[in-house]
């Protein structure tokens, strides 16, 4: 079972547009009977056959008085399209005879100006104006509370690593692991001043170390196939050997996985949030979700940059920070391993 | 002063055709300090494994071998297509020594440029870029820290000739592809 959102030990970093202010725009409106509302759909439809930026909107509003009757206010167009006069002097002359619509004068509302993505933004904006907001949470993440087990650990582990470093280095260090069995691909640490190298932070150095296993497995996996192509020319494997060798070696196609691709569907776990150079880094790797712990005032998965969620880059992903933050901070007092949190106040760090 | 010298472009030009006879996608660089080359580099992404393989992260490598990072400052990037946002923010790390107490000194001393001195590059890089096309990685003072220093990024050296790199690149079929694609029918254009 899904652990509900609330619930999780840490948040996920939306993207601007999920988490901006809607804003609004002004639109003119009038106020007709119900009856009416054929003949002046029949008007907008001739006047605005395709009309953008009002997508999201509803077209009407039902209003119900306490006392009267029932009215309906309809949206015609955008203020910045025409100026109020031309709109009344159009609606005057569509207005006559069979045609008279019997409306209130021209109106402006207010409605936003963007449409919602999410029930928040949803619930600020249905306040302003009718809107069509169909949820879809079919992308949305989910943890069960094993997953979340998983995530805290991994989490805690790398903390008490970076914690733990007696070394003159940064504290941070990274995790990357492979969601679907747990397994740990790789680990890296910050090492920019024992490699007098400024571009070895933790995350970079972790990719190094994920390609540098792939690599490895890759090779291995090369000699087996080898050495299973050409038996006679290892002297190992004598004729009498080979039936039992045959049984015991795996089947090499069975054993096969499919070639991993960069950093594809994993995740990685970093104690800080990471700089532009890491965060484009971990892009480039296609990895699939970034676990951090603490916000840097350089970072660029949320703080400067959301580079995991900008419109004009190939891949995005999702991000989750603030994992745990509020328990590190209350076992600080107990658990001086726990503490970065605390002790990153005075030097600032770019991870 | 930086002053664009079109001869480590063609250098750089060079690089980038080797990338691309490797099957790599075809960016080059060299990086340049008093009129000589320190080192030059070819994207290795796909030979590497490793996406972060890019030009300009090669030549680092190779320089900090034999230099200290503070070689930087005074060095100048010629690269054929404007460094994505991961090497935009790697070349303003570079400039300033790892050393402990470094940072503070250069603090206190209000060291004003501690990056590379000058990025020249040929075309833009609408997908990636971090030197004015997708972002200013370059110039953002908001990333000004004890380590992060903004620099100066000039375009369009050699521009057609690494967009006609680029797109011969992308009309070749790319086995290293998660999934390959047919691309018989693709031409090459040739109009930039």
């Amino acid at each position: 079972m899904n652990v509900h959102r609330d619930l999780w030990p840490f948040n996920q970093v939306l993207s601007d547009e999920e988490t901006r202010d809607l804003g609004t725009q002004p639109v003119y409106a009038i106020d007709i009977n119900p009856r009416k509302t054929s003949l002046l759909l029949k008007f907008i439809q001739q006047q605005w056959p395709q009309q953008t930026g009002l997508e999201h909107c509803k077209r009407i509003r039902k209003n119900t008085p306490e006392v009267g009757d029932v009215t309906l206010t309809v949206l015609l167009c955008q203020q910045s399209a025409m100026e109020e006069h031309e709109l009344e002097k159009r609606l005057d002359q569509f207005s006559n005879g069979d045609n008279d619509l019997n409306r209130s004068p021209v109106h402006i509302v207010s409605v936003p100006l963007h449409a919602p993505l999410n029930r928040k933004q949803f619930d600020f904006c249905k306040q302003l104006w009718p809107v069509i907001f169909r949820e879809d949470t079919r992308l949305d993440p989910t943890f069960n509370q094993n997953q979340i087990d998983q995530v805290t650990a991994h989490m805690q582990a790398i903390l008490r690593k970076a914690q733990e470093s007696q070394s003159e280095e940064a504290p941070i260090f990274a995790r990357v692991v492979d969601p679907t069995n747990n397994r740990i691909i790789a680990e890296a640490t910050d090492t920019r001043k024992s490699d007098k190298h400024p571009l070895h932070h933790a995350v970079m150095n972790c990719i190094d170390n994920v390609a540098r296993a792939e690599q490895d497995r890759r090779s291995q996996h090369k000699r087996k196939v080898d050495a299973l192509d050409s038996p006679r020319d290892s002297p190992s494997i004598s004729e009498t050997d080979s039936p039992i060798d045959t049984v015991h070696t795996p089947n090499i196609d069975e054993t096969v996985e499919k070639n991993a691709y960069l950093c594809t569907a994993y995740d990685i776990y970093v104690t800080h949030e990471p700089c532009t150079m890491c965060s484009m880094a971990l892009l480039h790797s296609r990895i699939g979700r970034v676990f951090y712990h603490k916000s840097t005032q350089t970072g660029a998965l949320g703080t400067l940059y959301k580079i995991h969620s900008h419109k004009s880059l190939n891949h995005h992903f999702k991000v989750f920070n603030d994992v745990m933050k509020t328990e590190s901070s209350q076992e600080a007092a107990r658990d001086s391993c726990l503490s970065l949190a605390a002790n990153g106040g005075n030097e600032e760090i770019d991870a | 002063m930086a002053v664009y010298d079109p001869q480590f472009m063609e250098l750089a030009m060079e690089a980038a055709h080797e990338a691309y006879r490797a099957k790599e996608v075809p960016v080059g660089c060299v990086f340049v300090k008093d009129g000589q080359v320190l080192a030059r580099g070819g994207n290795r992404p796909n030979a590497s494994l490793n996406a972060t393989r890019h030009a300009e992260i090669e030549a680092i490598d190779e320089i900090l071998l034999t230099h200290d990072a503070s070689v930087f400052k005074d060095t100048d990037l010629y690269v054929t297509v404007e460094p994505c946002i991961m090497c935009a923010s790697a070349l303003r790390q570079m400039g300033m020594s790892i050393t402990p107490h470094a940072t503070y000194y250069h603090i206190n001393n209000k060291i004003p440029h501690l990056a590379i001195r000058k990025v020249f590059f040929g075309c833009g890089n609408e997908k990636f870029g971090g030197n004015g096309s997708v972002l200013n990685v370059h110039n953002d003072d908001r990333l000004v820290n004890p380590r992060s220093w903004s620099y100066q990024a000039e375009g369009g050296h050699r521009r057609e000739d690494a967009i006609i790199l680029l797109r011969k690149f992308y009309v070749r079929e790319n086995d290293h592809a998660p999934q390959p694609k047919k691309k018989a029918n693709r031409t090459l254009k040739t109009d930039v």
